[in-house]
C-alpha cells in the first residue's frame, strides 16, 4: 500500500493484529467512539433484526410441522405438506456438480498461475480470471439459459447418454433445464474464486521451500505435490469451503436453468430446485403458512451458508496466519 | 561408491542411505520429467479450460447483445411487442435511470456506514469488534435472496407485530435501495478496515504526538491516507451491488416508464435483463443480450477502473 | 443468423396470424362499434387533472393484454402513469391486493372467501364483501407440444387423455389411448415431457377445471390453482411465459399456456393439440371457438364463472375469463382510485365512436376475444360501485 512495508505492526490482510492487542486506549474524544459506536451499533441492530425477522417469520412452520420439513418429502401447498428434503437434495447434488469440476480445474489454474506461467503474465491471467467473478449472475443465467441449455440438450446430454448407456444417474430423457445444467452453470461461477483463493495460499508457500526440494533433486511435480499442495492444504480448503458457501445460495442463475421442480430429482438430467431458487419462485405466494415455510427454508439456508462461510474464512485467515503472513 | 574404499572406516550409514538414493533418482529421472512435464502441462490445461467460459460469454455478449445497441436503445423507454411489430422493443432508459437511483441512494447510505464501521473495527479491538468483523464476514457470505425477503418484510409490506408498526411504503425504490445497501455494508466494512489498518502506525502516532484527538487523527490523518484503498473498495462494492438481482427480485415492482422517484416502483438493469430472459416476447428475449451486455461492461468499467484508479493514486502520492 | 431466420419465421407466422383474427375481429369490431356510438363514459374527457399512479400484479394469462394496453391507454391519458403489469401469477396478484401493495389484482379465478382466509394478512379481517370483481378478458388455454417430427401434423386429444397423461398414467407419445385418437399419424416411442404451472396459476384452475367436468372419473381432484403434482421428469414453469419456454425448448414435451402466448412463439404455433368439444368434435384453439364458449355461458358472474366444456360444435372446450380484484372502497388517494375505475371500465370496453380504440380492441389483436356486450355491461356495472374516500363513486362521466 505505502512506502513503509517493513514495519511488524503492518497487517496486509484482514486479521486483526495479535502483537497490538490494547495499544491504543479508548479513553478520551467520546465524541470519536460515540459515532464509530453509534454506526457500529446501527450496524449490528440491522444485522440483528434481520436474523431474528428470518427466524421468527418460520417459527408458524415449524411449529406446524416440525422438523419434518427437513425429512419430509412431499413440499405441496395446496395439502399443507411442506418437506424440503427434495429441495435440500438438489441444493446439495448442484454444489456437488460445480465442486467436482471446480476444484481440480480451479487448483490446477491456481497451480499453474503461480508456478508455471512466466512472471508478466501472472497478473494479466490471473486478473482475467477474476473477471469471470465479476460478471453478474443474472447474466451466467442467461447464458446458461439462451446458450448452453440448447447445446446441453441437443449435443451434451445425449451424448453422456450414449456413452454410459443410460444407467443411473444419466438415465432420464435429456431436456434442457436440468440438475446437470445448473451444476455447471454454478461451477463457472464458484471457479474464479477458488482460483483467486488458492493462488493466494499457493503463493505463500515460502519459496525457500520450494526451491529446497527443486535442489534435492525432485521434479517440478514431485515439488507441486508433495511441498506446494500439502503446505498450502489449509488455503485451499478454505477457498472450497467459501465457493461451497456461494454456490449453495446462488439463487438467480440457479433459478433460471434448474426447472424449479421441488420432486425427487431422479437422475441429473432432470428438473429439480434448490433452497435459494425456491424461495424466490415462490416467497411472494402468501399463504402465510407457506411464507412461513419458505421462511424455514431461508433460515435452513443461511444456518448452511454461516456455519460453511465461517468455517471457509477460519481455514483461510489460519493459513495465512500459519505460513508468517501476520 | 561406498566408503569402505577408504580402509578402516566403517561404511556410514547415511552415505549409504544417500548414495542409495542418488542411485534412483538418477535411474528414474526420466521418468519423473516426463511424468513432471505432463501434470505441469495438465495444469497449464486446466488455465485454459477456466479461461473458455470466459471468452464464450464474452463473445455471446458481444455477438447477440451488440447488435441491440443503439441510441433508441439507451433513451427510450420499453415497449411490449406486438403481434403487429414483433420487433420493437422500444429501449432501456428506464432500466438504466432506475439502476443509478437505486443503487445511488444505496451507495450514499451504505459508504458511510461502512467506512465508519470500519474505521470502528481498524480501531477497536474489543469483543464487540471481534463479534462484529466475525458477523461482516457471514453477512457477507449469505445469499442475497436473504436479504431480499427482509425487504420485502420491512419496507414493502410493512411491520404489524408486537405492538410496533411501521407502515410499508410498497414496492419501491427505497426497498431495493435498502436491500442492496444492506449488502453493500459488510463488504465496505471488511474491505475498508484491511485499507485503514494499512496505514502505518507511524502516522497514526505522530498526529497523536502533535497532541490532536483520536476522531481528528482518524479523520484528518488516517482516512486520507488509505484513500486509495478506501475508494478500490467502495468501487468493488459498487460494482458488485450494480449486478445483484436476487435482492430486488420481488421488491421493486415494475416499471415501464422513466421514474426518477425512489418512492414509486422503478426497474433496474440487472432485474431487467431477468424479466427479458425469461418474458413470453421472442424480440425480448434476444434483447436482453443487449442489456446483459450494458451491464457487463459497466460493472467491467468499475471493477478495472477501481484497480487502475488505486495504482495511479499510489503512484501520485509517491 | 439465427435470428434473421427467427425474425423472417416471426413476422410470417405473424402476417398469417394477424389476417386471420382480422377476419374475425373486423366484423366483431364492426358490430361493437355501431353499438357503443353513445358510450358516454369513454367518449367523456379522459384527462387527470392531478398526476396519478397505479400498478397492478398477477395473472399471466392476462399479462399480454395488459401490457398492450397499458401502452395505449398512458398514451392517451394525460397526467396518468401505469406501472408495468408484474405477471407474477393469479395466486400472488390475490395476495397483493390483500396486502395493498398493488391497485389491481389480476386473476382468472374470481377471489373467494376461502382464497382470502388462506391468505388473510397478520391481524386483519378481510370478508369477500370488501373487494369486488372485474371481468377483463377473455381468451382460451391451449395445449401445444414439441414433438420433433410431428409439426406437420395437429394432434387430436380428449380430456381423459390428457388427464392421464398429467397423472402420469400415459407415458409414451406412441400410447395405445393417443395412437386411437391419432390413427395416422407416426408417433414416436419418446418419453412424454410433462410441462406444467410452478407458481399459484389460475391457468392451471381453468385447466384442472375442464380435465374435472369433461373427465371426472379420470381427474381425481378439484380444480385449483395450486401447482400440480408432476409425474417424474416432468417440467415446472414459471408463469404462462416459463411454460411457453419450456415447451419449446424441451423436445417430446406438452403443457398448458394462455393462446395469446401461442401467437407469441411462433414455434409453437406449430405444434397445437385440438381438443375433443363435449359435441364430439376436435376443435384447435381459435378465437371462434373460444367466442362460441362464451356465447354458450352468457350468464356469468363473479360466483358463476366456468366456461369450460360448453356445448356446441365450434366451441373449443378450454376458455375462461380474467378479472381484476380491487377494494370495493378504494385504499388509496381519490385522484389514484379515478384512474383505476377508468382504465378498468376503458379496459374492459371496446371503443367508442370516432375511432378511438378501447381495451378490448386491443385485446383482440393480441389473441383474446372481446367481452361480450353483457360482460363489458357487467364490468361497469360493478365498477359503478367503487366508491372514493367520501364514499363518492368514482367512476363518472366527467373529466375529472
Amino acid at each position: 500500500m505505502s512506502a513503509v512495508s517493513a514495519s511488524p505492526f503492518l497487517a496486509t490482510s484482514d486479521q486483526p493484529l495479535v502483537e497490538n492487542r490494547k495499544r491504543f486506549s479508548t479513553r478520551g474524544d467520546s465524541a470519536h467512539w460515540a459515532v464509530l459506536y453509534g454506526v457500529s451499533g446501527l450496524f449490528a441492530l440491522i444485522c440483528a433484526v434481520f436474523i431474528i425477522s428470518i427466524v421468527v417469520s418460520s417459527i408458524p412452520a415449524w411449529r406446524h410441522a416440525g422438523l419434518s420439513i427437513i425429512y419430509g418429502r412431499v413440499w405441496n401447498q395446496g395439502s399443507d405438506s411442506f418437506g424440503a428434503l427434495p429441495i435440500i437434495t438438489g441444493t446439495l447434488a448442484t454444489t456437488a456438480i460445480a465442486l467436482f469440476f471446480a476444484i481440480p480445474i480451479g487448483v490446477g489454474c491456481a497451480l499453474a498461475i503461480v508456478h508455471v506461467i512466466p512472471g508478466r503474465l501472472r497478473i494479466f491471467l490471473s486478473s482475467l480470471v477474476e473477471l469471470l467473478a465479476a460478471v453478474p449472475s443474472v447474466v451466467y443465467g442467461l447464458w446458461g439459459l439462451l446458450v448452453i441449455a440448447p447445446w446441453f440438450e441437443k449435443t451434451v446430454q445425449p451424448d453422456l447418454a450414449k456413452i454410459t448407456g443410460g444407467r443411473f444417474p444419466f438415465q432420464a430423457p435429456p431436456e434442457g433445464v436440468s440438475l446437470l445444467l445448473a451444476g455447471c452453470v454454478l461451477f463457472v461461477m464458484v471457479l474464479p474464486m477458488i482460483v483467486a483463493l488458492s493462488r493466494d495460499a499457493i503463493a505463500i508457500v515460502p519459496h525457500d521451500q520450494f526451491e529446497g526440494a527443486l535442489s534435492v533433486g525432485a521434479t517440478k511435480w514431485q515439488v507441486l505435490r508433495k511441498v506446494v499442495l500439502p503446505g498450502a492444504r489449509t488455503g485451499i480448503v478454505g477457498a472450497v469451503t467459501l465457493a461451497t458457501a456461494r454456490a449453495l445460495g446462488e439463487t438467480v442463475a440457479v433459478a433460471m436453468v434448474i426447472g424449479l421442480n421441488p420432486l425427487f430429482p431422479p437422475s441429473l438430467f432432470s428438473t429439480a430446485s434448490t433452497l435459494a431458487s425456491t424461495i424466490a419462485l415462490q416467497f411472494q405466494d402468501a399463504t402465510p403458512l407457506q411464507v412461513a415455510a419458505l421462511g424455514a427454508l431461508a433460515v435452513i439456508l443461511m444456518t448452511l451458508t454461516a456455519i460453511v462461510n465461517w468455517f471457509g474464512r477460519r481455514l483461510v485467515r489460519g493459513a495465512a496466519f500459519r505460513a508468517g503472513v501476520v | 561408491m561406498s566408503t569402505s574404499v577408504i580402509e578402516g572406516i566403517p561404511p556410514d550409514p547415511i552415505l549409504e542411505r544417500r548414495e542409495l538414493v542418488q542411485r534412483v533418482a538418477r535411474r528414474t529421472l526420466d521418468r519423473r520429467m516426463l511424468v513432471s512435464r505432463g501434470m505441469v502441462g495438465l495444469c497449464g490445461v486446466t488455465l485454459l479450460i477456466a479461461l473458455i467460459p470466459l471468452f464464450a460469454i464474452l463473445y455471446s455478449l458481444i455477438q447477440k447483445g451488440m447488435h441491440w445497441w443503439s441510441i433508441d436503445f439507451f433513451t427510450k423507454v420499453p415497449q411490449f411487442p406486438s403481434l403487429i411489430d414483433p420487433n420493437d422493443i422500444g429501449g432501456i432508459s428506464n432500466a438504466i435511470i432506475g439502476s443509478l437511483v437505486i443503487d445511488g441512494i444505496a451507495a450514499l447510505f451504505a459508504i458511510p456506514i461502512g467506512v465508519i464501521a470500519g474505521l470502528f473495527l481498524a480501531e477497536s479491538d474489543s469483543k464487540f469488534a471481534s463479534a462484529l468483523r466475525t458477523t461482516a464476514e457471514i453477512m457477507t457470505g449469505l445469499p442475497s435472496i436473504l436479504l431480499g425477503i427482509f425487504a420485502y418484510q420491512m419496507i414493502v409490506i410493512g411491520f404489524n407485530e408486537w405492538g410496533i408498526k411501521l407502515p410499508g411504503i410498497g414496492f419501491s425504490g427505497i426497498a431495493g435501495s435498502f436491500a442492496i445497501g444492506v449488502l453493500m455494508i459488510p463488504v465496505i466494512m471488511k474491505a475498508s478496515e484491511t485499507a485503514l489498518r494499512a496505514v502505518p502506525s507511524t502516522i497514526r502516532e505522530a498526529g497523536l504526538a502533535l497532541g490532536a484527538r483520536r476522531g481528528i487523527v482518524a479523520r484528518k490523518v488516517v482516512i486520507p491516507t488509505a484513500l486509495p484503498g478506501l475508494i478500490t473498495a467502495v468501487l468493488l462494492a459498487f460494482s458488485r451491488a450494480v449486478g445483484e438481482t436476487a435482492p430486488i427480485l420481488w421488491v421493486i415492482g415494475a416499471s415501464t416508464m422513466v421514474q426518477w422517484n425512489p418512492k414509486m416502483q422503478m426497474a433496474s438493469m440487472p432485474l431487467a435483463i431477468f424479466q427479458s430472459a425469461t418474458s413470453p416476447y421472442v424480440a425480448l428475449r434476444e434483447a436482453a443480450w443487449g442489456i446483459a451486455l450494458f451491464l457487463v461492461c459497466v460493472v467491467l468499467v468499475l471493477n478495472l477502473g477501481s484497480r487502475f484508479f488505486a495504482a495511479w493514486l499510489q503512484r501520485e502520492r509517491r | 443468423m439465427r435470428m434473421h431466420r427467427t425474425v423472417r419465421l416471426a413476422i410470417t407466422a405473424t402476417a398469417v396470424a394477424v389476417t386471420a383474427l382480422a377476419m374475425v375481429a373486423v366484423p366483431a369490431l364492426a358490430g361493437t362499434r355501431s353499438a357503443k356510438a353513445n358510450d358516454v363514459y369513454l367518449t367523456a374527457d379522459t384527462r387527470l387533472n392531478k398526476p396519478a399512479t397505479i400498478g397492478g400484479a398477477g395473472s399471466t394469462f392476462a399479462a399480454p393484454l395488459q401490457n398492450a394496453a397499458q401502452a395505449l391507454f398512458q398514451a392517451r391519458t394525460a397526467n396518468a402513469t401505469i406501472n408495468g403489469y408484474q405477471a407474477v401469477g393469479s395466486g400472488t396478484g390475490e395476495s397483493d391486493i390483500l396486502k395493498k401493495i398493488v391497485d389491481w389484482g389480476g386473476t382468472d379465478v374470481p377471489m373467494s372467501q376461502a382464497d382470502i382466509n388462506s391468505k388473510q394478512p397478520y391481524g386483519a379481517d378481510y370478508t369477500l364483501s370488501q373487494f369486488l370483481q372485474v371481468p377483463i378478458g377473455l381468451g382460451g388455454v391451449a395445449i401445444p407440444y414439441n414433438v420433433p417430427g410431428l409439426t406437420a401434423k395437429t394432434l387430436t386429444l380428449t380430456a381423459a387423455v390428457l388427464a392421464n397423461i398429467y397423472l402420469g398414467n400415459i407415458k409414451y407419445w406412441d400410447s395405445a389411448a393417443i395412437k386411437a385418437l391419432n390413427p395416422k399419424v407416426n408417433l414416436p416411442h419418446k418419453e412424454i415431457v410433462v410441462v406444467a404451472r410452478a407458481d399459484s396459476s389460475g391457468t392451471t384452475y381453468i385447466f384442472t377445471d375442464f380435465l374435472r367436468r369433461a373427465a371426472k372419473t379420470v381427474w381425481p381432484t378439484l380444480p385449483s390453482k395450486t401447482p400440480l403434482t408432476l409425474p417424474t421428469g416432468g417440467i415446472a414453469g414459471s408463469g404462462n411465459a416459463g411454460v411457453a419456454a419450456d415447451i419449446e425448448n424441451t423436445p417430446n414435451s406438452i403443457g398448458y399456456v394462455e393462446y395469446s402466448y401461442v401467437l407469441l412463439n411462433p414455434s409453437l404455433l406449430k405444434g397445437v393439440a385440438a381438443i375433443v368439444n363435449k359435441a364430439g368434435v376436435a376443435v384447435l384453439p381459435s378465437k371462434a371457438g373460444i367466442a362460441a364458449a362464451a356465447a354458450a355461458k352468457p350468464d356469468v358472474t363473479a360466483t358463476n364463472f366456468s366456461i369450460v366444456w360448453q356445448a356446441g360444435k365450434t366451441t373449443y372446450p378450454i376458455a375462461g375469463y380474467t378479472w381484476a380484484v380491487i377494494w370495493k372502497h378504494n385504499q388509496t388517494l381519490d385522484i389514484e382510485g379515478t384512474l383505476l375505475v377508468k382504465y378498468l371500465d376503458w379496459l374492459s370496453h371496446s371503443g367508442a365512436v370516432d375511432g378511438t380504440t378501447a381495451g378490448q380492441d386491443v385485446a383482440a389483436l393480441q389473441g383474446y376475444v372481446p367481452l361480450p356486450a353483457n360482460i363489458q355491461a357487467l364490468a361497469r356495472a360493478t365498477l359503478l360501485q367503487v366508491t372514493g374516500l367520501k364514499g363518492q363513486v368514482l367512476l363518472t362521466t366527467n373529466g375529472s
